[in-house]
């Protein structure tokens, strides 16, 4: 079990934390190397999350390009209210709604006010654990945008419940409704290309 | 939602268990619900095969191109006009920066490991053997990918001797995929020599044959202010190339190679390192403890918060490859047109330039980011762990290679690598 120890290193990151508000603060008083810096520190983990939310390679090149440039922009507006990972991310997301609005992409699932996040284990999910994970992965790329977002965030970009509200702009326990409804279509999917299940 | 509000399930929780954000009573909770809940267990596989998927649903992303940076800086400059700030780089010339790719097979709890992995390597001898261990390797690869020839023979001539560093990038699968070149011809290495340990830069600098020891004219807060010096004896090797033994070992594996070119075939290549010096400001104790526990470790995290602020700066005269008739070029257009180098490695390090000068350093994508810096008025190379938490930075200057590499924010390193004296 050891990786439930991460918070407990939580404190190890706040001296990083507090060297990338100073980034911002250098990007807002017009400092190409701070932005430099930057990039340099979240650009993969923005471009994983840009590519598995459009779905497309080039698409997320412009997207990213949209947000580096809004950053230059808007620097001076942070205020520390989240990580920088997740302000970051919260401006790519817009960035990537202002580009992808007329292509129609849903963002959001109309389904999952609906459904109660399921607080019981289920023993079918035991498929998920038996897949090989290069069918799971292929199938990740299947689902809907809205749940391939859930998962990246979740377990690409490593953000907590409220980080995940703030970027998406949901109440936590709808992130945990979206996460359970990721996780059953990615079932579904399985099952359907097995041929077993509903 | 806490685990107590659903004492009888933790199902909802799982999630953040894996990615480490549940605080440590939830997450004390959640461990102690799963140890009696074989229902939870079996989700929680689930989740986590789920979470494994996500990762390698963006392993195939590629990197951003090239490009992107410059087109940055095109739609900023097209459009407005920043106040300039003393030290700003000119329009468009922060390079490209490569991250990407995340290894085979990890896990997303891994990245917590391989923080402690990174925390750790910034320590002690751990600390230095990896650093300079990648400055012999990428010499050793420069010289064997971009050079090579005749040993002992009359009429050797310099033919690799740096005087920049630049950073290739190396996926993990190009890594892997790499050509053994022990499959190509035979290596002559003397016995190793033993490193020794002394405590004052005085020592260090008589220890290594009077090379000038480089002291940092201040230190952060917070580094310990005592330091150990740990002097690397110089080295010499030289490589033998052998078609005959590369051909029996491409065979032995059903591959076919190109061709070695007469020229190259039984030519040799000499490689001479000299001393370096390793200088390690960092709480021993703790240092002890930490790679104590990383080798039993449940709980490496905590080891390495114990760590606290370390500093490891390194100094060693430039690697030196000699040779007696080959050209650093037909070198290069030989060794990268062998099987297991791709298109991309192989355009990355031609890109290089003039590879008798250059001092390539690998940087693999999916561990660590790096990008240009100016220090004691050269070019060097800003190499950051990809989680954020170590970093170094490496350049060369009349004649010597020098490092400084610790668990500081750039700004820190730079500051510290600029008032070595």
């Amino acid at each position: 079990m050891h990786h439930a120890a991460a918070r407990e290193v939580t404190w190890v990151n706040q001296p990083v934390a507090d060297a990338e508000r100073r980034v911002l603060d250098r990007i807002a008083h017009g400092d190409r190397n701070a932005l430099a810096e930057l990039y340099a520190r979240h650009q993969a983990v923005l471009f994983r999350y840009l590519v598995q939310l459009t779905g497309d390679h080039g698409l997320a090149e412009e997207v990213l390009q949209d947000t580096l440039v809004a950053v230059w922009r808007s620097a001076a507006s942070f205020e520390g209210r989240s990580t920088v990972q997740t302000w970051l991310i919260g401006i790519a997301r817009r960035q990537a709604h202002n580009n992808l609005r007329r292509r129609t992409l849903p963002l959001a699932d109309v389904a999952e006010l609906e459904v109660v996040p399921a607080n019981e284990p289920d023993p079918q999910d035991a498929v998920l654990a038996s897949a090989e994970r290069e069918e799971l992965a292929a199938a990740i790329k299947c689902l809907a945008p809205v749940h391939r977002e859930a998962l990246t965030l979740a377990f690409v970009n490593g953000l907590s419940y409220r980080e995940m509200a703030t970027v998406l702009g949901i109440p936590e326990g709808t992130v945990k409704s979206r996460l359970s409804n990721a996780k059953r279509a990615l079932r579904t999917l399985l099952e359907a290309a097995e041929g077993v299940g509903p | 939602m806490t685990a107590e509000a659903n004492f009888d399930h933790v199902v909802p929780m799982l999630p953040a268990f894996i990615n480490g954000t549940l605080d440590r009573l939830e997450a004390g909770q959640v461990r102690q619900h799963l140890m009696r809940c074989a229902g939870c267990r079996a989700e929680l596989a689930a989740w986590e095969a789920v979470g494994d998927a996500a990762w390698a649903a963006t392993e195939q992303a590629r990197l951003p191109s090239a490009e992107l940076w410059g087109r940055v800086w095109n739609e900023i400059d097209g459009s407005e006009t920043p106040a300039p700030v003393a030290g700003a780089l000119p329009r468009g010339s922060p390079e490209p920066l490569r991250l990407g790719a995340r290894s085979n097979g990890a896990p997303p709890r891994q990245r917590w490991n391989e923080r402690m992995t990174t925390m750790l390597r910034l320590s002690s001898r751990r600390v230095s053997r990896p650093i300079w261990g990648t400055v012999a390797a990428a010499a050793l690869a420069g010289a064997l990918i971009l050079t090579p020839v005749g040993g002992y023979a009359e009429g050797l001539i310099t033919i690799f001797q740096p005087k920049q560093i630049v950073a290739v990038p190396i996926t993990p699968d190009e890594m892997q995929s790499l050509p053994d070149l022990a499959d190509y011809g035979t290596v002559n290495q003397p016995a190793h020599q033993k490193s020794q340990r002394v405590t004052s830069a005085a020592a260090a600098s008589a220890a290594a044959g009077g090379m000038k020891v480089l002291v940092p004219g201040a230190l952060p807060s917070g580094v310990p202010t005592t330091a150990t010096f740990e002097v690397i004896p110089g080295e010499s090797g030289s490589f033998t190339f052998s078609s005959a033994k590369a051909q029996a070992a491409a065979a032995a594996k059903g591959k076919t190679l190109p061709a070695m070119p007469a020229n190259i075939d039984g030519s040799s290549i000499q490689i001479t390192t000299g001393p370096a010096v390793v200088t390690v400001y960092a709480n021993q104790q703790a240092l002890s403890q930490a790679a104590s526990e990383a080798r039993t470790s449940e709980n490496t995290e905590s080891a390495a918060a114990n760590l606290g602020p370390t500093l490891i700066i390194g100094q060693t005269t430039a690697p030196e490859v000699k040779s007696t008739g080959v050209s650093v070029i037909e070198l290069e257009d030989y060794l990268l047109a062998q099987p297991g180098i791709s298109p991309d490695l192989a355009n990355a390090i031609k890109a290089i330039g003039d590879p008798s000068s250059t001092l390539p350093i690998p940087i693999p994508v999916n561990k660590a980011v790096s990008h240009p810096v100016t220090v004691q008025g050269v070019q060097g190379l800003s190499v950051a762990d990809s989680t954020g938490l170590g970093g170094g930075i490496l350049w060369q200057k009349d004649g010597s290679v020098y490092g400084v590499a610790g668990t500081l924010p750039e700004s820190q390193l730079v500051a510290i690598a600029n008032s070595l004296h």
